[in-house]
């Protein structure tokens, strides 16, 4: 049944698609909308002032997606709060660009005077993930998580103890874990296209990178009165730069304090091989432990 | 082409000469002809943006962009409700009477949420083994496996009043 449905399936695409023909200039309709874009960029390169004005006056809700249908308009003086809009759609495009890109984040948690760092790269083609993680107490923790085919696999390595294990299992009973807060480029995309709100706070120079600051709510883990999420994303391309989360466990307590700042590096062969992680030697292999989850940012 | 036309040398020939058939993707992912005119110039659009950094050959860019595109607008409408309306012949008896298998198979992929008609048209039309698909949405060969089974078993569904086994050659009703 399926190999006969199949055959027709491809016969149907052929027959329904063999007229296809161009009939309008694509190429000429793509220009001006490219065009259109460019000068929204630069009316908002322009209008930085204007995007801390939009924070002053209010925020604006990005009600469902920040990438509809209609392209967002040039955020004109009379529009003083189509920015936010624009910046959430362009950073939404930009994180879609970048899934073809090996994003690389540090980390940086604190709480009641204690700190802990972290590194990672996660594959945006593959799904692979290799982290580093240097507890509080000083313990280095290195992880790998490789995809082949439809299976998973594994590897931690213990370098305090000087112990490693290896899991295998299939890729279906990956466990993503309970996102706490949005922290890699899939999970903030998913945030903006939330019912969440942003306000474009201003403009500021990271690392001598100018970036835009922003501020997002409303549909997220942290809850209003428990801490702020903000994000800083490059002027120029949207691109993640930096994420810094405050969480309290309650409202009176210390908030603790995660940031995250990000690059994106080719899937080049060096950096491809990151994702490959080889227990030092001398280091004993322990069994797999039970739980298949991944370590949480 | 207005604006600067030396930033985009060569644009125009490499449309003319793959427009059509990137074209006729773009008809397959979008489910329609306006869709997928307005999906191809969307694309296109992404490709100027990087005309003149893209190493290599440009139409698997394009092709990338297609199916990314396509996947981002399921996301985009997952959250809406939509309203599907069934191929049952009882609902439409007049057309299905006149339908094909052929037919009701591209009517009834239209139907099927973006993502697992990216798959198909991967699959089936692109004819890209499992391992190349899942490289080309940037997903695991599982999910390809599964997305493919399930948009199977969908169309099987939206097309049960015209079993494959019952056709004659040309795919009408037996």
């Amino acid at each position: 049944m399926s190999t006969e449905l199949e055959e027709h399936l491809t016969a149907a695409m052929r027959t329904h698609v063999a007229d296809a023909r161009l009939t309008t200039d694509v190429v000429a309709a793509a220009a001006r909308a490219n065009s259109r874009r460019r000068s929204v960029r630069r009316g908002a390169t322009a209008l930085g002032g204007l995007t801390l004005a939009a924070a002053v006056a209010g925020v604006v809700a990005v009600s469902g997606t920040p990438t509809t249908s209609a392209p967002p308009t040039a955020p004109t003086e009379q529009t003083a709060l189509k920015p936010a809009r624009y910046v959430a759609t362009e950073v939404s495009e930009a994180i879609t660009r970048s899934e073809d890109k090996i994003e690389h984040s540090t980390q940086r948690y604190s709480y009641q005077g204690k700190t802990s760092s972290g590194e990672d790269w996660r594959d945006g083609v593959t799904g692979d993930v290799r982290r580093i993680d240097v507890l509080e107490n000083g313990t280095k923790l290195e992880y790998a998580m490789k995809h082949d085919g439809d299976r998973v696999t594994t590897t931690t390595v213990d370098h305090s103890a000087r112990t490693w294990f290896r899991d295998t299992y299939a890729a279906n009973d990956e466990d993503k874990g309970e996102v706490q807060v949005p922290r890699t480029a899939d999970e903030i995309k998913a945030a903006l296209e939330k019912q969440t709100t942003l306000a474009v706070l201003g403009k500021e120079t990271l690392d001598g990178t100018e970036t835009l600051h922003l501020k997002l709510s409303g549909d997220l883990a942290i809850p209003k009165e428990h801490g702020k999420y903000e994000l800083w994303v490059n002027a120029e391309t949207y691109e993640l730069v930096r994420v810094v989360a405050h969480k309290r466990p309650n409202p009176n307590a210390e908030p603790a304090v995660a940031q995250w700042d990000y690059t994106y590096l080719s899937r080049t062969e060096e950096n491809l091989a990151r994702f490959t992680l080889t227990p030092p030697p001398g280091y004993t292999e322990q069994a797999p432990k039970p739980s298949k989850k991944k370590p949480q940012g | 082409m207005r604006g600067k036309p030396e930033a985009f040398a060569g644009l125009d020939a490499f449309v003319a000469e793959r427009g059509d058939a990137l074209l006729a993707t773009a008809i397959l992912l979008a489910g329609g002809r306006d869709a997928g005119q307005d999906l191809l110039q969307a694309a296109i659009e992404r490709l100027m943006r990087r005309w003149n950094r893209i190493d290599g050959d440009p139409e698997g860019y394009v092709r990338r962009i297609l199916y990314h595109l396509a996947v981002d607008t399921w996301r985009r409408r997952s959250r809406r409700p939509e309203v599907l309306t069934s191929l049952d012949a009882r609902t439409v008896p007049d057309v299905t009477a006149t339908l094909d298998l052929r037919d009701a198979l591209i009517r009834a992929l239209a139907l099927l949420p973006p993502k697992q008609r990216a798959v198909l048209v991967l699959r089936y039309w692109e004819h890209l083994t499992e391992a190349e698909a899942a490289d080309r949405l940037g997903c695991s060969i599982g999910t390809v496996k599964s997305t493919t089974s399930r948009g199977l078993a969908r169309l099987r569904e939206l097309t049960a009043d015209w079993a494959v086994d019952d056709r004659t050659t040309n795919g009408a009703r037996a």
